[in-house]
């Protein structure tokens, strides 16, 4: 009792830390969680304003003409060059399609001669992907024509009006509806942005602590004083963990009041998969910290690895950027970083077509793997620890 | 059996080849303040942490207040305060927390812990620090706060390892009377130094180690009395002709004179005990019509002893 509540003064005379690290950095993730925002889970589809200008005439090119002008919002366009430009730069027009003089005829030679489809000219909008959409639609006609061509069973007539028709087949598609409410975006980027506070705080909080315990002289004192090694390590191990319990209820009692509240009883075991996620990173954090204070780094030391190394698996885990945009390599790398598979538990809790209870399973082994991390990091530390104490008297 | 606080028997430690400490015997009564005496590296601490079985040892027993010391042993371990040489407190603690953190090592109850703590500020003189952290404290307040947090559980055995080093003479004299004051108030000191005048003014008995071994031990005139020299005679020769070869041959020829050395203008004579040594070398000197100005005359020092025994001077070692 009494090494806990040593332990316990020694980190709180360390207040700095937990002003900069615990409530700072979590007012940054604060404000991160609120510029998110809420986005509409709803899908709407957005008609883009389309313009076509055909110099060919042909039946293909009439058919194409048709196809774009009726998927999307059709707006009159000049053939000419300033016009283009005009409505390109003042975002008029979302899609411009240039059919080219004797493109018909090129592309129904291509398609006999098994030859690529000759190129059209199409200018999309700068601000939004409806244009880019719609060249996808367009293209996609196209590929029809050309395979109705190719197979020499119609002419144009023919490939054009097989191609409409195929084109107005729909795909059979079934709505999920999620078990309970999901997770707001908000508190999910909260979450996610707190990864690193509750590490770097975590880590410099428990090395500090770890660090005055395990000076020569000290050490000294405490081995010849009536406490067991059982006691001793059991004060010490509970004020870490009391250490990072605090950080954890922190984050976690913010980010619910901030983001969550009225999903606490709707997404009951979503939140608690969240929780359980970063209170497996804390402990990994707290494990980090202790085998700092084995290796005796000292305080700047302990901080540089707290923010470096924080910043380092909160980035490589997708914390920051989804970790989808991150090339392939660094995927990898990240598979064997504690962080990557909190996020992929905070994702999973997140994800509104999670359906069934038995997915929150998989979510509860993501967060395992990350407090295997912690354990075998504590392993480490703690053999260090015991080889220190043996020959550093 | 029962008065002795510390007994030491045969005890052994190695470093791979090294031997730190060399089948080393000693018995400490209870209510001595005895000091262990030696150069750095003579295995002063080392003795020390394996008698407080911080150290492992490869051969040899400690018993404390006549029962066998075992790192488990804590109920003696309760009885037993430690002084390390260097400052063991946490820096992230006030005076007063670091002397309540490490007494609540040995007094799990606060009511009473408040009134021993209490007690230490007062000992060591620390009232008006209470609130400092450690990093404000000067070198020998801080000596102090590292005392305080050792005997606050007002414990029987004390041992004090070096608590004076890098202290100002000041600081130094206040340390050695609130030792003083500890044995006064019936606890056994062991109190290792290579300081031999604290050890000197300090200690009813004393050992001198060298090379992890004992090489003597006694009260301070028991050692000193082990030795030859018993009076050492300065004289500063003046005058304008240097002090003839005859004169020190009639110097040498005297009973209880060891030896006699001269560099101008100094002469040093080395004498066994005897009642008058001093007379008859300046009777010597005046009869040969030699002038002479300050003269000296001083007992042996356990530097003199040191020196006999292994000769080379402990002062120097120290140093």
């Amino acid at each position: 009792m009494s090494i806990f509540k040593c332990s316990l003064r020694i980190i709180a005379a360390h207040r700095g830390y937990i002003l900069i690290y615990l409530f700072l950095l979590s007012m940054l993730g604060l404000l991160t969680g609120f510029s998110s925002g809420n986005y509409n889970s709803q899908l709407l589809e957005d008609v883009p304003t389309v313009a076509v200008v055909d110099r060919d005439g042909s039946v293909v090119s009439q058919a194409l003409t048709d196809y774009v002008e009726s998927s999307g919002e059709p707006e009159p366009l000049d053939d000419d060059k300033r016009a283009m430009q005009d409505a390109t730069a003042q975002n008029r027009i979302q899609y411009i399609l240039i059919i080219p003089a004797g493109y018909g005829d090129a592309f129904f030679d291509a398609a006999r001669q098994g030859q690529d489809a000759p190129v059209l000219d199409t200018i999309v909008s700068y601000d939004s992907a409806s244009g880019s959409l719609m060249d996808v639609r367009t293209r996609a006609w196209l590929d029809q024509v050309y395979a109705h061509l190719a197979s020499g069973t119609a002419g144009p007539e023919g490939a054009v009006g097989l191609a409409d028709e195929a084109m107005t087949q729909e795909a059979q598609a079934e709505l999920i509806t999620p078990d309970g409410a999901p997770l707001p975006d908000s508190l999910v980027v909260f979450a996610k942005f707190s990864t690193y506070p509750l590490f770097a705080f975590s880590v410099v909080a428990v090395s500090t602590l770890t660090t005055a315990l395990g000076r020569r002289p000290v050490r000294s004192r405490i081995n010849a004083a009536p406490v067991g090694g059982l006691p001793r390590s059991t004060g010490v191990l509970c004020a870490c963990l009391v250490v990072g319990v605090v950080g954890w209820a922190w984050i976690m009692a913010l980010g619910i009041t901030a983001f969550g509240l009225e999903h606490v009883s709707g997404s009951a075991p979503l939140l608690g998969v969240l929780a359980l996620a970063l209170f497996s990173y804390v402990l990994v954090a707290s494990a980090v910290g202790f085998l700092l204070g084995q290796l005796g780094l000292g305080e700047n030391a302990s901080n540089a690895v707290a923010n470096i190394a924080g910043m380092t698996l909160s980035f490589l885990s997708g914390a920051w950027v989804p970790v989808d945009y991150l090339p392939n390599a660094v995927i990898t790398v990240s598979r064997f970083t504690p962080c990557y598979w909190v996020n992929q538990a905070i994702n999973g809790a997140a994800d509104p077509t999670l359906t069934a209870t038995g997915s929150l399973a998989t979510l509860v082994g993501d967060c395992g793997v990350c407090a295997l991390f912690a354990a075998a990091i504590l392993g480490v530390g703690l053999a260090l620890g015991r080889s220190r104490s043996s020959t550093s008297l | 059996m029962a008065d002795e606080a510390v007994s030491v028997e045969g005890l052994v430690k190695r470093y791979g080849e090294m031997v730190a400490v060399d089948n080393l015997s000693l018995r400490i009564e209870s209510g001595e303040i005895f000091g262990l005496l030696g150069p750095n590296g003579s295995g002063k601490t080392t003795t020390i942490n394996c008698v407080l079985q911080l150290l492992s040892y490869d051969r040899g027993e400690v018993a404390v207040f006549g029962r066998p010391m075992t790192a488990t042993s804590y109920e003696l371990k309760r009885r037993i305060g430690v002084v390390p040489q260097d400052v063991a407190v946490f820096d992230e603690l006030t005076v007063a927390e670091n002397i309540d953190a490490f007494c609540a090592l040995y007094v799990p109850d606060r009511r009473r812990r408040r009134a021993l703590v209490a007690e230490a500020i007062d000992f060591v003189d620390l009232g008006g620090f209470t609130k400092f952290r450690p990093r404000k404290l000067s070198g020998g307040l801080l000596r102090r706060l590292n005392i305080a947090c050792g005997i606050a559980h007002q414990p029987e055995l004390i041992i004090l390892d070096e608590p004076t080093v890098a202290v100002d003479p000041q600081s130094r004299n206040a340390i050695l009377d609130g030792i003083r004051g500890l044995n006064e108030r019936g606890a056994t000191v062991i109190y290792t130094s290579h300081y031999m005048e604290e050890v000197e003014q300090l200690c009813t008995r004393i050992m001198i180690m060298d090379a992890g071994r004992q090489l003597a031990i006694g009260t301070n005139d028991e050692l000193k009395s082990m030795i030859g020299t018993g009076e050492r005679i300065r004289v500063e020769i003046i005058g304008t002709e240097p002090l003839g070869e005859d004169v020190v041959e009639q110097l040498r020829r005297l009973g209880h004179v060891r030896t006699v050395d001269y560099e101008i203008p100094e002469l040093h004579v080395e004498c066994t005990s005897g009642a008058h040594n001093l007379s008859d070398v300046l009777g010597v000197l005046s009869g040969r019509g030699v002038a002479y100005g300050r003269v000296t005359s001083e007992p042996p020092t356990l530097n003199d002893v040191f020196l006999e025994i292994t000769g080379r001077a402990l002062r120097d070692e120290a140093a």
